[in-house]
Order: structure tokens, then C-alpha cells, then sequence
């Protein structure tokens, strides 16, 4: 299946695997040389940073489960199903994963000056400026990155073994709970992870519908980038830090979800 | 319960993969579907189980008589057992067995003691009571199929629809696993149809033979009729080994070179093309040619390692001839390489446009 490196090429990958983990060791600890131990507790303990946690961490949970809710049928059907305009479809999804981000954001910020988006806006849910606004910038960004990810692990999953449970008597509801949940969950939970990490990270597009404003709608990375502007490179460090400790905790608490279920 | 299809024909991106076909499968036979890959035999066998419909315009399904045409795969009670065992690698040896009766809705459910009672009757029948909690991956390939095969019984299937299910086995496991199945088929005796590209299984295994090719039956008969009988030069080829001789008719006699097969044929075939076939132990050697009747060949290769003398000749034309003689014959005519022999055929089928006569 794989082919098996010789000895030289062996090592070469392995010298490799250790610079990239150097590269961005070095990249993190070299915060340390802006590291006030006073700022750093201000900035941490402070109203506003504590806002921006919250903030963040919520409007990346909100629209990572509102992309999942629509994703994965959608990943279902891609995986599974052939229909008209299904290649469509899938270049529209990969449209959010290759246009820049602040792009995106611009577009939705159009759209709500048109007169539908104005009708939409004055009549459902203000976006613009609110935490609707990131949720909404955020669940672009994301969907069809989760989409694409979704898909992935479905089409690990034979087709076979649906047949089978449908031979059995399985419904199509039943069979998909029971036999190709269960056994896309490793590409479930990366999927889940990795799109979460994601929107928690959002910048261009939230700033572009939602602004940075302290207190409303200042998420973690906009708040680092105020603070940069401010040229307050302590308080940006602190900051930087939070976001680090926050994204590996979850990559570290996906890594254990996944190795329990490893073996089945 | 039989089975019985009529006229089905289906059609893949415009190649039939089936072509109008019918086929009857009586109540509690074991039947083979025999034929080379693509020859339609696994499409044949997923329409019966609903997982393929036919083409429109095509006939019937019927179980027992009744037209499941229409009916979901889900509701027609069919046990389908894929050659790559399709187990459920998240669920162990017993949730893979019990799956067909937990899915069922409230009403229909058994209770659980009497899933658990019949799950483990059934791991008895397989053979592996003590691996109720091991998931697949601890299992052998044969233990796996075995699983596959349980958990196809557990729904008590009205047919059980096997698809190469010792392919993925190897050549030892493969052997021990047909003759199991054959003697669980003389224990509960449901009507099975199997699915195989390999004609030793469909003969040892089978009640009937059907062999398939390119679509279409070629030929229905006990694994004694298909093999000995051949209606086809298509079956006698698939059949085991065979030598073929082509000649032609002449004054009502068909000959092969210098060999006159004593076989009268009709004057208006005279000049026709004929093509013998006869398997390597229906050819006899002799070391001196007696009625003048016999094909003039050379030994070109002894292989004496096996339960019989495999002998290889070189016709008159250089054309290979395989004969299978006994190791007492052939310590009789103490043969050696580049020696001449005369080659009889006994029970030759000769084909003549298409025609077969004996």
C-alpha cells in the first residue's frame, strides 16, 4: 500500500517533521521576550479580555453547529448519492476554502446593503455589527471547509455495509445512526475539531461584517489585532498566548477522543 | 421457499450486463451461479435481493410465487452475504449477529433474552460461542465470513444470496468453508444461491449448476450434468481443463489429422470445420498405434508429483495435448520425453457450427 522509505530517505523525513516543530516552537517561544509577567495578569484578568473569550468561544461553537447541522446531510448526499448539478455543488462549496476570507466578508457585507438583505436585516436578524454578524461570517468561513472534511470520512465508510444493514431490515434513518455514524466518527470529530479551531480563529470576515468593536464584538483574534495596532505588544502577547492554550487544549482533547475509539 | 425469475434483462450505461435472463431456484435447493467475471451472475443476484432493479420490460421476480417486484430490499426477508464479510468493525461478534433483530421496530422485537437466546444458538451453529465479545479484527478470515453468514441467518431469511463469499479466503480456509456450508445447508436447508467464479467450489458445494457467461445462461444441470454433459463449447471450456482439436468433416466422417472419429454425421456437413473437445483423462496413449485411428504424438513433459501422471504431447501441428494417465499406467508404458505415442479420445464432444454431436 505505502511504500517504505529506505534509510536515508527515512531519516530526511524524520529531520524534516523535527524543523517544522522547531519552526513553530521557536515562533512561540520567542513571545517570551515581550512576556511582562505584569501585563500579562492585567491583560488575562481583565473585563475585557475575558469578554472576548467568551465571545469567541461561543460564536465558534454556535456556527461550527449550525455548519455541522447542514454539513453533514449535505456531506451524506455528496458521498452517496449522484444527481444533476452534483460537480456544482461541490466547486461551490470549495468557492469559501479558496476565496480569502476578508473577501467573504466584504460579499456578506454587500449583500445586506442590497434591498433583500436590507428587507432580511430589518425583518429576521440584524447581522451587521452583532454577534449574529460573526456567527453568520464565521459559518461561511467554515461550511464548505466541513463540508469537504464530512465527505471525506463518509466515503470511508463502505457502501457495503449500509447494503447490508438495509438486507437486514435496517431503515435508511436506522443504518445511518447505527452503522455509518459510528464508523465516520474518527473523521467526525476531526472534522468537528478542525472547523471549530477554525471559526475560533475567523478574522477577515468577521471584521468585515461585525467590526471590532470593544465590549460587542471584539473576538480573540480581532482583539489581538486592536492591540497590535495599539503597538501594545505585551498585552498582544497575552492574548496570542490565551488563543494557543485554548486551540491545543482542543486539538489535545480530540487527540484522546480518538484514540479511545481507535481500536474498533 | 423457491425462486423464480423470468425474463429479466439489466442494462448498465449501455452495456447488458444481464441479458433475458430466467431461472428457477426449487424450495431448499443450494444453487450455484457459475461463470467467469462478467458474466452477470453478481447483478443477477443482487436484483434478486432488490438491491438492483431491472430493466422495464423485464419479467418477475417471484418468491414463492408472488412478485416481489416492488418490494423495498429492505422487506423481502434476504440473507446477503458479500465476499469481504461487510461485519461491522464497531460492533462485536454478538451486536453483529443480534443487529437484524435489534433494528426491528418496537412491536416486531424480540425480547432481549430471546435475542440473546438466539444469538448464541446461532454462534453454536457457527462454531464460535467463546468469540461473542471479540470484534472483527480479532477474528480470522474464516471466522469473519462465518459471522457474515450468522448474522445473514439470524433474520431467518426466506433465501440466503451468497456473493463469492470465500473469494477473500485463502485456498485452505476456502475448502474447509464450503464443506462447512454444505453440510449447515443439509442442517437448515434454506433455499441458497451462490455466487462464484471458481467451478471446483460450484461443483463440490451445489445441488445445480448454473453456469453464465456474457450474460445468459449457457447451461441449468447437476454438478454431474455440467461437467460430463457440457451443453456448450462455452461450459466445456469453463469445466475444467480441456484439449481442443480442430478438423473437419469428410465423407460423413470427421477427422482430426490422422485420427477418424468413429461418429457419422450428416453428408451435407462434408467440408464443414469441427472442433473436439476432451478433457486430459478421457485421452487414452497408447505406445503403438492399433486400428490406425489414433493422433501421432510426441512426450514433451512427465509431471509425476500429484495423485496422477500429467502427460504433455506435441501434436502433429506442434499443437500442446494434455493427458492425465494413472501412475500405473504409466509405469506400464515406462514413457520418457521424445518418446512417439498414439492418442485416443474417449467421450470427445464435437462441435460443428455450432451443432453438437457425440
Amino acid at each position: 500500500m505505502s511504500r517504505r522509505p529506505g534509510p536515508r530517505g527515512f531519516r530526511a523525513s524524520i529531520a524534516a517533521a523535527l524543523a517544522v516543530l522547531a519552526f513553530y516552537a521557536g515562533l512561540i517561544v520567542s513571545l517570551a521576550w515581550f512576556l511582562d509577567g505584569e501585563v500579562l495578569n492585567r491583560t488575562l484578568f481583565s473585563e475585557r479580555s475575558f469578554f472576548s473569550v467568551q465571545l469567541s468561544l461561543m460564536a465558534a461553537t454556535v456556527a461550527t453547529g449550525l455548519a455541522m447541522t447542514l454539513a453533514i446531510p449535505a456531506a451524506y448526499a455528496l458521498s452517496r448519492y449522484d444527481f444533476i448539478g452534483k460537480q456544482a455543488a461541490e466547486t461551490v462549496l470549495e468557492f469559501p476554502i479558496i476565496v480569502s476570507p476578508a473577501a467573504l466578508g466584504a460579499i456578506i457585507l454587500i449583500f445586506f446593503n442590497n434591498p433583500l438583505g436590507e428587507w432580511l436585516q430589518e425583518n429576521t436578524i440584524y447581522f451587521v455589527f452583532t454577534f449574529s454578524g460573526i456567527v453568520l461570517a464565521q459559518f461561511v468561513t467554515i461550511l464548505g471547509l466541513s463540508v469537504r472534511m464530512l465527505k471525506a470520512a463518509f466515503d470511508e465508510v463502505p457502501v457495503e455495509l449500509e447494503t447490508v444493514a438495509r438486507t437486514l431490515g435496517a431503515g435508511s434513518r436506522h443504518s445511518f445512526f447505527t452503522v455509518t455514524l459510528p464508523l465516520a466518527k474518527n473523521g467526525l470529530i476531526a472534522a468537528l475539531i478542525l472547523t471549530w479551531a477554525k471559526a475560533l480563529g475567523e478574522f477577515g470576515a468577521t471584521l468585515m461584517v461585525a467590526g471590532s468593536m470593544a465590549m460587542r464584538t471584539e473576538t480573540l483574534p480581532i482583539a489581538i489585532f486592536m492591540r497590535l495596532s495599539n503597538a501594545d505588544i505585551e498585552g498582544t502577547v497575552a492574548l496570542i498566548l490565551i488563543l494557543v492554550v485554548i486551540g491545543l487544549s482542543a486539538l489535545y482533547a480530540a487527540r484522546r477522543l480518538l484514540g479511545r475509539s481507535a481500536h474498533a | 421457499m423457491s425462486i423464480e425469475v423470468r425474463h429479466i434483462t439489466k442494462t448498465f450505461a449501455g452495456h447488458a450486463a444481464v441479458r433475458d435472463v430466467s431461472l428457477s431456484v426449487p424450495s431448499g435447493q443450494l444453487v450455484a451461479l457459475l461463470g467467469p467475471s462478467g458474466s452477470g451472475k453478481t447483478t443477477l443476484l443482487r436484483i434478486i435481493a432488490g438491491l438492483e432493479q431491472p430493466d422495464p420490460g423485464s419479467g418477475p421476480v417471484l418468491f414463492c410465487g408472488k412478485d416481489v417486484a416492488g418490494q423495498h430490499a429492505r422487506y423481502r426477508r434476504v440473507g446477503f452475504v458479500f465476499q469481504h464479510y461487510a461485519l461491522f468493525k464497531h460492533m462485536t461478534v454478538f451486536q453483529n449477529v443480534a443487529f437484524g433483530l435489534t433494528v426491528r421496530p418496537r412491536r416486531t422485537r424480540p425480547a432481549p433474552e430471546a435475542i440473546r437466546a438466539k444469538v448464541r444458538d446461532l454462534l453454536a451453529l457457527i462454531q464460535l460461542e467463546n468469540m461473542a465479545d471479540r470484534y472483527p479484527s480479532q477474528l480470522s478470515g474464516g471466522q469473519r465470513q462465518r459471522v457474515a453468514l450468522a448474522r445473514a441467518l439470524a433474520v431467518e431469511p426466506r433465501v440466503l444470496l451468497l456473493d463469492e463469499p470465500f473469494g477473500a479466503l485463502d485456498a485452505r480456509v476456502r475448502q474447509e468453508l464450503r464443506q462447512w456450508l454444505r453440510r449447515l445447508h443439509n442442517e437448515i436447508h434454506v433455499t441458497s444461491l451462490l455466487v462464484t467464479h471458481d467451478q471446483e467450489e460450484a461443483l463440490e458445494v451445489a445441488d445445480r449448476v448454473v453456469v453464465m457467461n456474457e450474460g445468459q445462461i449457457e447451461q441449468v444441470g447437476s454438478p454431474e450434468e455440467v461437467f460430463h454433459q457440457p451443453a456448450t463449447e462455452f461450459v466445456m471450456n469453463f469445466l475444467g481443463n480441456v484439449n481442443l482439436f480442430h478438423g473437419r468433416v469428410e465423407r460423413g466422417r470427421v477427422v482430426f489429422g490422422t485420427m477418424v472419429l468413429p461418429v457419422s454425421v450428416d453428408d451435407k456437413a462434408d467440408g464443414q470445420p469441427a472442433r473436439m473437445f476432451v478433457r486430459p483423462h478421457d485421452l487414452e496413449v497408447r505406445t503403438a498405434d492399433a486400428g490406425g485411428t489414433g493422433l501421432r504424438a510426441t512426450v514433451v513433459r512427465v509431471q509425476s508429483a500429484g495423485p496422477g501422471v500429467r502427460l504433455e504431447l506435441s501434436g502433429p501441428d506442434g499443437q500442446p495435448i494434455q493427458v492425465d494417465v494413472s501412475h500405473r499406467e504409466f509405469q506400464k508404458m515406462s514413457l520418457e520425453v521424445g518418446d512417439e505415442v498414439f492418442v485416443l479420445p474417449h467421450k470427445p464432444r464435437v462441435f460443428l457450427g455450432g451443432q453438437s454431436g457425440e
